[in-house]
């Protein structure tokens, strides 16, 4: 069985976001796998270690610097890394688009039989690429899951709900999207770091790939930073008469009780 | 005139919070003929009530399974049909899950959790937050159809009343091909009925700072006052003091209350990403530098336990009054 993980790269969940020329600016940031597809890595990799599956590949879309995450996943265990990129995607609000072109690479990436992903971007917070991707391709998903098994040419999977838990099956070929108590990600070592650097990492433009990108369903007219606060009113005195004062603002100034 | 379809989600009587404040985004759109999908069992009889929210057509599809893609995406598409229409849901796990594959069989664009709409079909601009609340991105689409999901809580939710009974456009259970079948074999429900945290309009939360998962129990008296939803850090999580459900933050819950109150809570950025949007924050916390206090509305400097039982007293006389 093979199985291929999709992985964005995205800025580390510490950085501090500024605005410069009307776009995010990446000055300094550093950049990390988007920390639930990590998770999709890691269990990729523990099904291979567990003899469930024969291969592991990474898939990205992503300028350059999007290297270095596959080369952290290659690092983490993964066989092989592919990157796709064509400067037309750079633009935000482009789902659709990174659909088509996911779809694209999944499909010449053919025969996999397992595609795992994380349920959203931290990013740009769409759950939307992956999923979109998954219908084009006319396999079932189990998103946003917490416990996988895999065998007999089926998933069984714990998918998280609003408010509750629901066990799933769903036959192979499948999109599973992984959410935080899946695993806890393995650090690279320092062998596996150095073993990375061999491993095959293909880039392909859309050409090869054979997609034509399209036009973006949303262009961005507007960027901002939130408001930003002035800081708390503190409640001074005794915790006891602080706690009153506090709940007596919140019904008369507030308004929120 | 431009459709506007919103997917209704209920429990079989009630229709869910985040799908009645979609139902009043869509009557606030001018001249849109508002249509609903309501899918699940007892959906007859949600159908009948959406009249009082503006709806002039409801597609219902009476389906007994539990939750299933294909059904839903399938339902959707047909309830969408050919034309122009702009699709509305709120973010929930139902709508993010076949939504994206909507997006896909009906060719036209998507974009997620929201929380500011204008314009109209055909010019519509959105708000929303990227990098987990630490921006907010406008974005503007032409696209004649198009499928929207609001962030739960973002939106007022509209006052029902009026409206004649809408017709009612019957859809068969859609049939869904074998390999693209999931089939839920059991239901896991939580043990106790918490109140999910993306809908409350009160969360009282707890970190670090409580001390042990013995110190939740000194939040739980609050949160029953205040009928509020119970929240955590995720390094109480780790330190399994309370389960991952009530985990806000970046890799946790995003939630918008009208009132958050942090309990012990350090307020790392990560947690801020998932709870800045709360229309009210309250921090305690006995570390006056503590970073919560930059994002509080309302903080106070000390131990909790002295606080919160005082703050809870305080809290029920006021609501006795
Ligand atoms: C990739 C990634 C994702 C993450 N995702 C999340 C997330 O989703 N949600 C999240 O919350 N965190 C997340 N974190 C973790 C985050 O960085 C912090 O470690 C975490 O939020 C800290 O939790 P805390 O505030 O409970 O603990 P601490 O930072 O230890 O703070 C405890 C606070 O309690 C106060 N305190 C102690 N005793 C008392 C008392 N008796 N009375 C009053 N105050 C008291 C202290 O002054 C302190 O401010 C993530 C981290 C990473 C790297
Ligand atoms: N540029 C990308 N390259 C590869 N995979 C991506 C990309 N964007 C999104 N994905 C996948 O789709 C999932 C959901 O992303 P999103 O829809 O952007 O929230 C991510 O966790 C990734 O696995």
């Amino acid at each position: 069985m093979k199985i291929v993980v999709t992985i964005k790269q995205t800025f580390t969940t510490e950085a501090k976001i500024a605005v410069d020329g009307g776009a995010i600016s990446d000055k300094g940031i550093k950049q990390i796998v988007n920390p639930y597809d990590e998770f999709a890595v890691e269990q990729a990799i523990k099904i291979k270690e567990s003899g469930g599956a024969e291969e592991v590949v990474v898939l990205t879309i992503g300028p350059e610097r999007a290297g270095e995450a596959l080369r952290q996943c290659l690092a983490m265990g993964a066989d092989a890394a592919f990157r796709v990129w064509d400067d037309s995607l750079a633009a935000p609000g482009a789902w659709d688009v990174y659909a088509t072109v996911l779809a694209g690479a999944l499909e010449k990436m053919k025969p996999w039989e397992l595609l795992l992903a994380g349920w959203v971007a931290v990013d740009d917070n769409a759950a939307i690429v992956v999923q979109r991707a998954a219908e084009t391709l006319g396999i079932p998903q189990v998103l946003v899951v917490n416990k996988l098994d895999v065998g007999d040419g089926k998933v069984t999977a714990v998918r998280e709900m609003d408010g509750y838990r629901e066990v799933v099956e769903a036959p192979l070929p499948a999109l599973v999207t992984a959410d935080k108590a899946l695993n806890t990600p393995r650090y690279p070592t320092l062998p596996n770091i150095m073993k990375a650097k061999r491993k095959p990492l293909t880039v392909w433009t859309l050409e090869d790939i054979g997609v034509t990108a399209g036009s973006a369903g949303f262009t961005r007219t507007g960027l901002a930073l939130p408001p930003a606060k002035t800081g708390a009113k503190i409640v001074e005195g005794e915790p006891e008469e602080a706690a009153v004062a506090l709940a007596d603002l919140l019904h008369t100034e507030a308004k929120v009780i | 005139m431009s459709r506007v379809l919103v997917y209704v989600e209920h429990d079989g009587e009630a229709i869910r919070k985040g799908s009645r404040q979609a139902l009043g985004v869509a009557a606030s759109i001018g001249g849109a003929q508002v249509e609903a999908l309501v899918i699940g069992k007892g959906a007859a009889g949600v159908a009948a009530k959406l009249g009082a929210y503006g709806v002039t057509k409801v597609h219902a599809v009476e389906y007994d399974g539990a939750y299933a893609t294909g059904v839903w995406t399938g339902a959707a598409q047909s309830a969408a049909g050919d034309g122009d229409c702009l699709i509305l849901a709120s973010h929930t796990s139902f709508a993010r899950d076949f939504a994206p594959r909507l997006g896909a069989r009906l060719s036209c664009p998507q974009v997620s959790d929201i929380v500011e709409l204008s314009g109209d079909l055909g010019g519509i601009e959105v708000k929303r937050p990227i990098f987990a609340g630490k921006a907010f991105e406008t974005l503007k689409s032409e696209a004649g159809r198009l499928i929207v999901t609001l962030r739960p809580n973002a939106f007022a939710e509209p006052e029902a009343g009026g409206g004649g009974a809408p017709e009612i456009n019957e859809i068969a259970v859609p049939e869904v091909p074998a390999a693209l079948q999931t089939t839920v074999i059991e239901v896991l429900k939580p043990d106790t009925e918490e109140i999910d945290l993306t809908e409350a309009d009160v969360i009282v939360s707890g970190g670090i700072g409580v001390g042990g998962p013995e110190g939740f129990d000194t939040l739980r008296p609050l949160q029953k006052t205040l009928g509020a939803a119970l929240g955590s850090s995720r390094a109480a999580v780790l330190a399994g003091w309370i389960s991952p459900d009530h985990q806000v933050g970046q890799t946790g819950k995003t939630v918008s209350p009208q009132l958050y109150i942090a309990c012990g809570i350090s307020g790392a950025i990560q947690h801020r990403a998932g709870m800045s949007s709360s229309k009210c924050i309250v921090a305690i916390n006995k570390d006056p530098q503590a970073p919560i206090f930059e994002i509080a509305d309302y903080g106070i400097v000390a131990d909790l336990f002295k606080v919160v039982p005082a703050f809870n007293e305080a809290i029920a006389k006021i609501k006795a009054s």
